[in-house]
Formats: C-alpha cells, sequence, structure tokens
C-alpha cells in the first residue's frame, strides 16, 4: 500500500499525475500532509531530484523546514506582545529597542500596570489568536507548496523562480492544517487546471481543423491534378 | 548424389512454376484490359475503405463508328459522374461546373491502366497468378500485383474466368493489411448496346476545356530528389491551392509522378512557419502527407504508404543547376506532351 503510495508521490515529484483520475491525486496530496512518513519521502524524492539535476545550493541544509518552522514559532511568541504595545498607544519600533523600553519603563511606571494588565488581557486574546495566525501561516504555506507545485507543472520553463518556493519541503511543517483549506485550494487549483486543459482542447480543435483544411485541400487538388493531368498523356 | 539431383530437378519444377504463374497472370490482365475496351457491360459496385461503402453504377459499351462509351455513377449521397465518349470525357461532381477534357483516361476507382497497356507496369510489380476461387457466383481467377520494393502497396484482382472482367479487387499493404477493396454486386455483359449507352450516346457533353499547355512544365525551384523507381513525371506546375472557402489560396509548385498505376502529387511551398511536425491522413489507400521543414511547407498525396510519402518528402532540394536525375525526369515529362 504504502510502496503504491511512494510510488505515487515519486511520478508526482515528477510531474506526472499519478491516475488520471484527479481526485486521487488529491487524495495523495491529502494523505501526504496527514502521513509523516509519506511527507518526508516527498521531501526525499524532491532533494533527489534536485542532486540529479545539480540544483543543490552550495550550502546543503538538509532540514530547512524544521528551521523555519521553530523561526516561525520564535517570531510568534515576541509577536503578540510587541502588537499589543502598539496597540496601547505607545508609539514604539517592533524591533524592541531595548534603550527605548528602559526609557518608557521609568517614564510612565504607575502607568505600566495598566498597560501590562490589558497587554495581560491582550495577550489572553492574543494567544487565541495566535493559533489561528499559525493556521493561517500554515495555510498560506500549504497554498505556496501547491502554486509550487502548479506553477512547475504548468510551466517548466520557470524551473527557477518556482524553485526557491517548491525546494522548502513544506510539507513537513504544514502536516497539522486541518485539510478543509488544503481541499478547497487544491479544488480551486483543479479548476484552473481544468480551465487551463479546456484552452488547451480547444486550442487542439482549432489545430486539428486547420490540419483537416490542409489535408482536405491537397487531397482534393490531388484529384483534380490527376483528371487533369491524364490529359497530357 | 541422387539427392541432390531431385533438389534440382524439384528447383527447375518451381522455377518453371513460377514463370508460368507470371506469364498465366499477364494474359489474365490482358484479357481484362482486352475485356473492359471491347465488351458491352453494365455492372455494379461496391467501394469499401474507411469502413464505408460507396456503391457505383458502371456502363459500357461500343456505339456506333466504334466508339466506346462508358458512365460511372456514384449512387450515394451528391452526383458524381464520369462519362466518357471516345476521347471526351466528362467530369460532373457536386461543387464544380461539369467540365470536359480530351483524355484516353478516366479517373474512377478502376485504374485505368487496366484498359491499358498492362505491361507497362512490369517495371515496377511482378504478376502472380494465385489460384481459383468463387466471387460473385462466378468462377474467379486470382492474380496478384506485387510491388518489386517496399515502397508501394500490392493490388489483388479476381478476374472472371468466362468473360475476364474484374469481380473484385483488393489493395493491401505488404503486411497484408487491406486498406481498400472493390466489390462487384452486378455484372451483365450484353452482345446488344444498352438502352442507357444507347441515350448516351446522342447526348451532348460539356465543352471541352482546352488546357493551357504552355504553363505546364515551367522550370521549377524544386525537386524531388528521391522516388521509388519506376516514378516518372507526368507534369509539373505552379498553380494556386485552394484550402477550403477561406480565401487564403496558397501558390504551389506541384509535381505528378507515376508508375502507371499509382499517382503520387508532391506540393512544395515556401511557408512562414519554420517547423511543423508531420501531419498525415489516409482515405481508403491514399496517403495525405503533410508537415514544414525549414520553413519549406511540402505535401505528398497518392497511393503509397506512409514511409514512402515521408521519404519523398524529405527529399525535397532546391534544384541544382547540372542536375541530371532532375532534367531527365523533365525531358520524359515534356516528350509526353509532345
Amino acid at each position: 500500500m504504502s510502496e503504491i503510495k511512494t510510488e505515487s508521490i515519486s511520478s508526482l515529484v515528477d510531474n506526472y499525475s499519478p491516475s488520471t483520475d484527479d481526485s486521487i491525486s488529491a487524495h495523495l496530496v491529502d494523505n501526504m500532509l496527514k502521513d509523516e512518513h509519506l511527507s518526508s519521502t516527498w521531501q526525499n524524492y524532491h532533494l533527489i531530484g534536485d542532486v540529479l539535476r545539480e540544483e543543490v545550493p552550495q550550502s546543503l541544509q538538509l532540514d530547512l523546514s524544521e528551521t523555519i518552522s521553530a523561526a516561525i514559532a520564535q517570531e510568534a511568541t515576541i509577536l503578540s506582545p510587541n502588537s499589543s504595545m502598539q496597540n496601547a498607544g505607545k508609539n514604539m519600533h517592533p524591533a524592541t529597542d531595548e534603550a527605548v523600553s528602559m526609557h518608557n519603563h521609568s517614564e510612565g511606571q504607575h502607568t505600566n500596570r495598566v498597560v501590562d494588565a490589558t497587554n495581560r488581557f491582550k495577550a489572553k486574546i492574543s494567544s487565541l489568536i495566535k493559533p489561528m495566525g499559525q493556521v493561517a501561516i500554515a495555510a498560506s504555506a500549504a497554498a505556496l507548496m501547491i502554486v509550487g507545485v502548479q506553477n512547475n507543472v504548468t510551466d517548466n520553463s520557470t524551473v527557477t523562480p518556482s524553485q526557491v518556493v517548491q525546494t522548502i519541503p513544506l510539507s513537513g511543517y504544514a502536516n497539522p492544517v486541518s485539510f478543509n483549506v488544503q481541499s478547497t485550494k487544491t479544488q480551486q487549483s483543479q479548476q484552473s487546471k481544468q480551465q487551463t486543459q479546456q484552452a488547451m482542447n480547444e486550442q487542439l480543435v482549432a489545430d486539428r481543423i486547420a490540419q483537416q483544411r490542409r489535408l482536405q485541400a491537397l487531397l482534393k487538388d490531388h484529384n483534380q491534378q490527376v483528371k487533369l493531368g491524364s490529359n497530357i498523356k | 548424389m541422387k539427392l541432390s539431383a531431385f533438389f534440382l530437378l524439384l528447383l527447375s519444377f518451381n522455377v518453371s512454376a513460377i514463370t508460368a504463374d507470371t506469364d498465366s497472370a499477364r494474359l489474365s490482365l490482358e484479357r481484362l484490359s482486352n475485356s473492359l475496351r471491347q465488351l458491352n457491360f453494365s455492372t455494379s459496385f461496391v467501394v469499401v475503405k474507411n469502413n464505408q461503402a460507396e456503391p457505383y453504377h458502371w456502363l459500357h459499351g461500343i456505339g456506333e463508328n466504334e466508339q466506346e462509351l462508358e458512365i460511372f455513377t456514384r449512387l450515394n449521397g451528391p452526383r458524381r459522374d464520369v462519362l466518357r465518349q471516345g476521347d471526351i470525357v466528362s467530369y460532373i461532381e457536386p461543387d464544380q461546373e461539369p467540365y470536359s477534357i480530351t483524355s484516353s483516361n478516366v479517373r474512377s476507382p478502376i485504374p485505368s491502366i487496366f484498359r491499358g497497356n498492362i505491361s507497362e507496369l512490369e517495371e515496377s510489380y511482378r504478376f502472380i497468378s494465385v489460384g481459383r476461387s468463387r466471387i460473385l457466383g462466378r468462377v474467379a481467377q486470382l492474380v496478384r500485383i506485387v510491388s518489386k520494393d517496399k515502397y508501394r502497396f500490392n493490388y489483388w484482382l479476381w478476374l472472371d474466368q468466362k468473360t475476364g472482367l474484374l469481380l473484385k479487387m483488393a489493395v493491401l499493404t505488404r503486411q497484408g493489411q487491406l486498406l481498400e477493396q472493390i466489390q462487384f454486386t452486378h455484372i451483365e455483359v450484353n452482345e446488344q448496346l444498352s438502352d442507357n449507352l444507347e441515350q448516351f450516346q446522342l447526348t451532348e457533353l460539356p465543352q471541352v476545356i482546352e488546357l493551357a499547355i504552355q504553363r505546364q512544365n515551367k522550370a521549377l525551384s524544386w525537386q524531388v530528389d528521391w522516388l521509388p523507381q519506376g516514378f516518372v513525371v507526368v507534369k509539373s506546375n505552379q498553380h494556386r491551392l485552394n484550402s477550403h472557402n477561406q480565401g487564403d489560396d496558397k501558390a504551389v509548385e506541384f509535381m505528378l509522378f507515376s508508375d502507371g498505376l499509382v499517382e503520387v502529387s508532391v506540393y512544395v511551398n515556401p511557408s512562414q512557419e519554420e517547423f511543423r511536425a508531420p501531419e498525415f491522413a489516409n482515405d481508403g489507400a491514399t496517403m495525405v502527407f503533410n508537415h514544414i521543414l525549414q520553413g519549406i511547407e511540402v505535401g505528398v498525396v497518392g497511393d503509397i504508404p506512409l514511409a514512402t510519402a515521408k521519404k519523398i518528402a524529405e527529399s525535397i532540394a532546391p534544384v541544382r543547376n547540372g542536375n541530371v536525375k532532375g532534367n531527365a525526369q523533365r525531358s520524359i515529362g515534356e516528350q509526353q506532351d509532345d
């Protein structure tokens, strides 16, 4: 079972839909996001692909996703009190300038407690909001991945720009994302895919008609010329 | 020793048997040719190709002053008739005014060489008499016209033992795949001219159009460097190719080749596109091939395999001065003009 899945992932990495049925490949992406093993497989296959294509950067950072997720986690904790400080009306730079903050503390020592209280309240709210924000970040990250994959499918010539998005095996981080967001995204992308496919089909039909016209004209002229040609003998 | 002598004997028998087959096949084909020219017959046949069957009537007779009279009528769809009184051949087609030309050949589902000099085919084809079978309730002799090379199709003819007329014909690839066949469904041979032809004798055919001969065989800037053995230039010219009511006629250089049985048209024109992948379609045994290579569009049409059409198309080259082969072929075309 998992062997089939990894095989499908392999073909997905190689820009082939593992099946003609799009719903299956959508399931695959869902599964991949849920399953740690599959997502690491996805990550590894991309790495293998990069090595084969010789697109590995100078300094090879094997687990970029963890560093990034750690960085985001760190940033998220700093973010909420800072924003609440800003909301409290203090004209302060978010980049916690220590001198300014010290000055701030000495200036309004007594008001600080009020601020602290409001801060605590806001912190509570922000702690409620925080996971939402994380979800939003994760969702957008997942969307980025999808867009990256889609981009890669539709256009091979712009490999280098999309590579930036694509090399990050975001699936490693995006695991906990509710696949509600995911599925609508894939639906959207499927829709756009269908649209492009339809446009391609129309193009194909037009081409085929033009081709038929050309060949028909040749055949007709051939028959005519053979009739007239017998005149020469 | 005895054994080898026996084999030698067997071999000589085989050789003589093969030559006998060829001779009898040639005789059968000559008889066909005579019958098609001399008999009063009224037939119906069906052309089966592209999973479709097209029925035809075919009448032939000898009128006054030994004049040959002939009518081909397609029975399904819009009228498409070929009428012939002696050397005047008229074509009645759905999308054209009826016209007549002076010609000894008739463009019909039946190759006109069958009425002509069969031995013209012997350069490119072998004749093999195979055996008897029953076609249209008659005893038929099967004669195969087999291409000597791999660049052409094979033709199987079932000929009536009694009258020598054609009862069935099949066009096959070398691998034996059936491409097109003609099956006769009715044959009647009479001493007297049929009523239809009696009437036809009195009708006047459309005006004969004179083709501007001087426009033919104009010096072309492209030539075909490769053709299967036996193909010669019938004619060459420049004309406009009408591409289906779009008004975008394009001028093409045109060459028509024939090996007696099969006609091949080659169209060359410069294109705005640099490259277009080969595209082809076949109508029964007729292959239509088209591609653009290095800004030159080449079309090849004829009853030939795809590989042959492709090879011809790829051999198109600018006319080089003092090219012996091209000139030789062209001079043959000109001689035929005179």
